[in-house]
């Protein structure tokens, strides 16, 4: 073999692989419609809450969160064609942020758990969050998006205590929740631009709990709970309130919100 | 009769050592990444990417020429071998390829932490917009289709057949090198007997087959928070080229020097494995278009075979990543969970 025919197919092979990555590195030139609308072969379809953005008086209003903290978006089969053995996987993908998924493979009646966590360079910007259902070719998606806010978790500290002023309750006046004082938690800041009412979530192996409390004077300072069952529930299926922390009041049941809060 | 009951004896004492060897190494190859990963994590901490991006950037301005210069030195010492025919310093380079492949083994939100510092040199395939370590993803062929058909039955042998591959290729890879010690003690020129009998090359198909269970258990190993794991397909597909390289240099080395007991053992005794001829004919089509005949022989055509074979196969490989398969956080979790049976629930 002469050195210019081994020249000529290193060259060859050498182009080759230069043209097969930068294809690669090419972003998608068409993508699935971003409206929302599930395809219309799908076999099922997926639901994604919250809706964000949402249309108010003909303007979108977005949903937010900070750099390091979670957007969870819970997602559900809906629509189902005929229910199948194998499950939807769920995938998600997101520019300008880390995505986790829980529960990955759900059956209808089951959540799964899309978890956004924008960098910091994406403050002031918005994330957008394809998220897709597939199953044995078939395929729905769904598309949201939510701000950046400039912020840090200052809350962390004070939901904390809250959160174990409930747990210590509830152990006691609840044990079939299974919440205990050695349960595990672990937070994340939600709506850091609400400031009269703060929120904070925190997620247990079995539950989400959705605190909030109102900065306020006595007696109008109260803290409430609610708590979702991961992985099978949409919405809360509990929730009790603290009518008033300066006066130490103890928590009460209290109407349960229709939806989860984000 | 005296003779052959000796020589079963001695290949049944053998064989029993190479079995007693195989365990503790694998054993060895599964639990040592982890010891020395927990001893690494203490100069080399877990750092949240998202949250802590700036302690990842400053420390990748001092990582990244590391890792370009280990890449260097790995691409040295391969070339530095076939150049001088020191085909050792070329599998060692081979090797030192691979290697990086066991810093998957520790699970780690910032890749170079812990024992993932082992992966420096991998940094410049690390790349977000095209991760060109799923480049090789062609590789994952044979697993997906031994994994799938027991994932319908709902039967999960992902990890089993990772530590069955790790297994089976130091047993091979022990078996040759006593075999070849035996050969050399007994002033043999060729090594034919034994597991030579099926295998032109047992110690490197040991290796081969041993480093596709690492890179199967790399590529299984979970994604935590804010981290991820494009598995390692591409190094050991290049790995294993090169040491296909390696042992075809060597077999024209020993035909120049016209070993006639060698040239009859290699009419009988397949290269690697054997293979039915319909799969030798298609692993075999792009030598002989290339070049006419059914092997390289020559230095040039020896590079020649290398670059197209790699070529094709990170081509087929391209599939995966323009298709961005498997989905989800990738070959960590493929196929998926087993039908009905629900999944891990982790802690944020």
């Amino acid at each position: 073999m002469s050195n210019r025919r081994l020249a000529g197919i290193l060259g060859g092979c050498i182009a080759v692989i230069v043209a097969v990555v930068v294809i690669a590195s090419l972003p998608p030139a068409s993508m699935e419609p971003d409206d929302g609308e599930p395809d219309e072969n799908s076999a099922f379809h997926i639901n994604v809450i919250p809706e964000t953005p949402v249309q108010t008086n003909g303007d979108s209003v977005f949903k937010y969160s900070i750099a390091g903290q979670h957007f969870i978006f819970l997602v559900t089969i809906t629509d189902e064609a005929q229910e199948s053995e194998l499950p939807v996987h769920i995938s998600a993908t997101a520019a300008g942020a880390e995505v986790v998924i829980y529960y990955a493979d759900i059956f209808r009646g089951e959540v799964a758990e899309v978890v956004v966590i924008p960098k910091q360079a994406s403050v002031g910007k918005t994330i957008k969050v394809t998220i897709t259902g597939t199953r044995d070719g078939a395929s729905d998606k769904k598309v949201a998006s939510f701000e950046v806010a400039e912020g840090e978790d200052d809350r962390q500290e004070y939901a904390t205590e809250l959160l174990d002023k409930f747990v210590s309750w509830l152990a006691t006046n609840h044990p079939e929740l299974g919440i205990t004082e050695d349960t595990a938690w672990n937070g994340t800041m939600v709506s850091p631009v609400w400031l009269v009412v703060s929120h904070y979530l925190f997620f247990s192996e079995e539950w989400e709990a959705h605190i909030s409390w109102h900065i306020m004077i006595p007696p109008y300072d109260w803290a409430k709970i609610d708590l979702r069952h991961r992985f099978d529930e949409l919405a809360p299926s509990y929730a009790f309130e603290i009518s008033s922390l300066d006066a130490n009041s103890d928590p009460v049941a209290m109407e349960v919100p229709e939806t989860v809060w984000r | 009769m005296e003779l052959t009951r000796s020589r079963t004896g001695l290949l049944a004492g053998i064989s029993a050592l190479a079995v007693v060897f195989t365990i503790a190494l694998t054993f060895a190859t599964l639990q040592l990444p982890v010891i020395l990963g927990n001893w690494l994590s203490k100069y080399f901490p877990d750092i949240h990417p998202v949250i802590e991006p700036d302690r990842v950037a400053e420390f990748m301005v001092v990582a990244r020429p590391i890792g370009y210069a280990c890449l260097a030195i790995i691409a040295v010492l391969i070339v530095t071998g076939f150049v001088t025919g020191k085909k050792r310093l070329s599998s060692f380079g081979s090797f030192a390829f691979f290697l990086p492949t066991f810093g998957y083994f520790f699970a780690s939100m910032f890749f170079l932490a812990g024992l993932g510092i082992l992966r420096v040199p991998f940094i410049s395939f690390w790349d977000p917009n095209v991760n060109l370590m799923n480049f090789g993803d062609i590789s994952y062929v044979p697993y997906m289709a031994l994994v799938y058909p027991f994932w319908l039955g709902h039967i999960d042998i992902r990890e089993i057949l990772a530590w069955i591959a790790i297994g089976t290729g130091l047993f091979i890879f022990i078996l040759g090198t006593i075999s070849w010690f035996y050969g050399r003690a007994q002033r043999r020129k060729t090594v034919d007997f034994w597991i030579y009998r099926y295998s032109r090359h047992p110690q490197y198909l040991g290796f081969i087959i041993w480093s596709y269970g690492a890179m199967l258990f790399a590529a299984q190993q979970p994604v935590p928070m804010g981290g991820s794991n494009p598995g390692a397909s591409l190094p050991w597909l290049l790995a294993s080229l090169l040491i296909i390289w390696i042992a075809l240099a060597e077999e024209n080395k020993i035909r120049k020097e016209d070993s006639e007991a060698y040239l009859q053992y290699r009419a009988h005794a397949p290269f690697m494995f054997r293979v039915p001829s319909l799969v030798s004919a298609v692993l075999t089509l792009p030598i002989k278009l290339l070049l006419k005949k059914n092997r390289p022989e020559t230095g040039r055509e020896l590079v020649a075979t290398f670059a197209v074979y790699a070529t094709l196969l990170i081509l087929l490989s391209s599939s995966f990543v323009l298709l961005d398969w498997p989905p989800g956080i990738g070959w960590s979790d493929w196929p998926g969970l087993i039908p009905g049976i629900p999944g891990p629930i982790m802690n944020l």
